[in-house]
């Protein structure tokens, strides 16, 4: 899988000023990368659930999503090509296709690029759905001052998914497999969000259920309310916000396994080392180190510890303040070794 | 904040299957048959695995944890990368580009990079801040009079320069050549860079049998009495071409297959040996080493050999 390289990625073409060349540094490949950015695209004819659905999506992968206004008559499992030109245009990796006719009703697809080339596609119906009824807000102050009803945006979900189905690969009556382990990684990467450092612990608000069964994957989320348990882990209790959807599992369009693996290939840097011998208590929280001698073997009787040339040549003068004396008739005598 | 039931099991959930936690990206995967479908039961469901993934980050994982602006900050571990969390990358990793000649240059004489300029600069003499470079630079600032009309509207000219030359259209001519100098010197480096990548490909199939066979080749004998080597493979040397025959049945199909070779959208063209024929050349030609196709012809197409052509009447009476 060559891409093309175009002008100006090998550099023959250049950028004119600097918002070009931050734009250019801003899309080119990095050891440590941006977060995912998703395209909604609404296909031939739409339905409103579908509508629906891409404007709460939207709402809670802002500012990382974008939602196309206009039409765009695409079939994704016959040719994706104009998914790739989209995803290369807006720079982002994550689509969510929706459509809607009579054969493949409330239609969504989801699919992710790598090098702005589809790796996996999943075509999913939504069924049952509930529309999101908390607000996403840019306030960062929320759970003191603004109503319960809102969400910061941005927030990044807790992710679960529940039943043994997801580990499995079934196989369809026309010898074709869905293999939910991909489909689940699939999920993951589009909810997942940006990859965060730390996490406030007030700031773990949100969490997004998925469970498998029998080809249904029924999407729950709901608000997180942490009480008081008299321990130092709280007592979680959740209340639905909507966002609820069954989807029902089409078609898939999974890349095999070898140009995942290429995908999954991490930069080298990425890994922290091992770093032995190090350990921190736990209590007092210091840093121990552990340091190997080069021989195991040493005689402290034999290595010179008495440096007896040193130790008679006198130390030099120092001025001492008048306000200091003080101090130093205190001063304990060094004793010789 | 309520007291819930204060005790063990207000937190504790009951698990036959211990799930996976991916802390890195607040995942927690489980694997426990589903016993229910009704919302109720997924809630609980929910709150359960809520609770096991809260635990985790509370407590259970170990976690680092400091005091933010009044508020509790966990610093999450790394991302897992084993089979089943690995995530793909959104672009591939970055190739290491190749240094430009100059940054080859500055690592082998040891000079470091330069520090930043600042963007503003005093002008003395309109007394304000001016722009280092671009609009409104101070140096051209400079050279304006209150009217803001150009004090270079006269140049003395030295003995040794030539008095026909427009001094402003060299400067103009000058600075183009020394763009197109930069633009070149760019480009050379990014040609530069794109030979090191495609030198970085491993020897293929074809070029490694190449090779044994020019080594076979080398030896006095031709390599006609080498022992083989294991796996090698008798070579095809010479023979005749074959023609096909003037006559045969399958005269049909073989224009047929000849046409369709012709007219086929995706023709047989192997962009890769094209390309490398396109770069061995460019190579040999700057270390002097290609001949001219016809170097026995003149440029007009005429015999080097021999006598000059033309007028051989007037030649010789010229003699």
């Amino acid at each position: 899988m060559v891409a093309s390289k175009t002008a100006v990625e090998s550099g023959v073409v250049r950028a004119k000023n600097a918002r070009q060349k931050r734009k250019l540094l801003n899309e080119a490949p990095k050891v440590f990368e941006n977060a995912k950015s998703t395209i909604f695209i609404k296909g031939g004819n739409v339905s409103d659930i579908i509508t629906n659905v891409f404007t709460d999506l939207h709402r809670l992968k802002s500012p990382h999503s974008l939602v196309f206004k206009k039409k765009n008559i695409v079939r994704p499992f016959e040719d994706a090509s104009s998914l790739e030109f989209f995803s290369k245009k807006t720079d982002s990796s994550l689509i969510g296709f929706g459509s809607h006719n009579k054969k493949r009703p409330h239609n969504f697809v989801i699919a992710r690029t790598f090098d702005h080339q589809i790796l996996d596609m999943v075509e999913l119906g939504i069924g049952n759905y509930v529309a999101l009824k908390y607000e996403f807000t840019r306030s960062f102050i929320l759970p003191f001052f603004s109503p319960s009803a809102e969400i910061a945006m941005g927030t990044k979900p807790m992710l679960s998914f529940a039943g043994d189905a997801w580990e499995n690969v079934l196989e369809l009556k026309d010898g074709s497999k869905i293999d939910f382990k991909r489909i689940r990684s699939l999920f993951v990467d589009f909810f997942r969000g940006d990859t965060i450092d730390n996490v406030r612990r007030t700031g773990l608000e949100l969490l997004m259920q998925f469970t498998l069964q029998e080809g249904v994957i029924s999407m729950r989320t709901y608000k997180v309310i942490m009480k008081k348990s008299g321990q130092e882990e709280p007592r979680v209790e959740l209340e639905s916000i909507g966002l609820n959807m069954d989807l029902t599992v089409r078609r898939t369009q999974l890349s095999n396994p070898t140009n995942f693996k290429k995908a999954c290939k991490q930069p080298a840097g990425i890994k922290e080392k091992n770093r032995k011998n190090i350990t921190k208590d736990g209590l007092t929280g210091e840093v121990r180190g552990t340091v190997h001698l080069p021989s195991a073997r040493q005689n402290l009787d034999e290595i010179a510890l008495n440096h007896k040339k040193v130790m008679k040549r006198p130390m030099p003068e120092k001025e001492i303040d008048s306000e200091d004396e003080k101090e130093f008739d205190q001063d304990v005598e060094m004793e010789e070794m | 904040m309520e007291v819930e039931n204060v005790g063990v099991s207000s937190i504790e959930v009951d698990k036959i299957l211990e799930p996976q936690f991916d802390l890195k990206d607040l995942l927690i995967y489980d694997s426990n048959e589903l016993t229910g479908k009704s919302n109720e039961y997924l809630k609980d469901l929910a709150r359960d695995n809520a609770q096991l993934l809260i635990n985790q980050i509370f407590k259970r994982a170990g976690l680092e944890t400091e005091i933010v602006n009044d508020s509790v900050v966990t610093e999450l571990p790394e991302k897992k990368y084993d089979d089943v969390f690995v995530q793909p990358r959104e672009k591939p990793i970055p190739k290491k580009s190749a240094q430009t000649k100059w940054e080859a240059f500055a690592t082998l004489k040891g000079i470091n990079a330069k520090k930043k300029k600042s963007r503003m600069v005093w002008c003395e003499i309109t007394n304000s801040w001016k722009p280092r470079w671009g609009y409104m630079r101070a140096e051209k600032a400079s050279q304006l009079n209150k009217n803001g009309e150009s004090k270079d509207w006269i140049r003395v000219i030295k003995p040794h320069e030539d008095p026909n030359v427009d001094p402003w259209e060299k400067e103009k001519t000058e600075k183009k050549e020394r763009v197109a100098k930069n633009e070149h010197a760019r480009l050379k480096n990014v040609a530069r860079q794109k030979g090191m990548n495609n030198a970085k490909r491993q020897q293929d199939k074809n070029e490694l049998r190449d090779s044994f066979r020019k080594a076979k080749f080398s030896t006095a004998s031709l390599g006609n009495f080498d022992e083989a080597v294991a796996g090698e493979k008798k070579e095809k040397n010479g023979g005749k071409k074959k023609y096909n025959a003037l006559f045969s049945k399958d005269a049909d199909n073989e224009s047929k297959q000849i046409l369709d070779l012709m007219s086929a959208k995706n023709p047989k063209f192997n962009k890769n040996a094209a390309a490398d024929k396109v770069l061995n050349f460019e190579k040999k030609k700057a270390a002097g080493k290609v001949q001219k196709r016809n170097s026995h012809l003149k440029a007009d197409g005429k015999s080097r050999k021999g006598k000059p052509t033309g007028n051989k009447v007037a030649n010789r009476r010229q003699r």
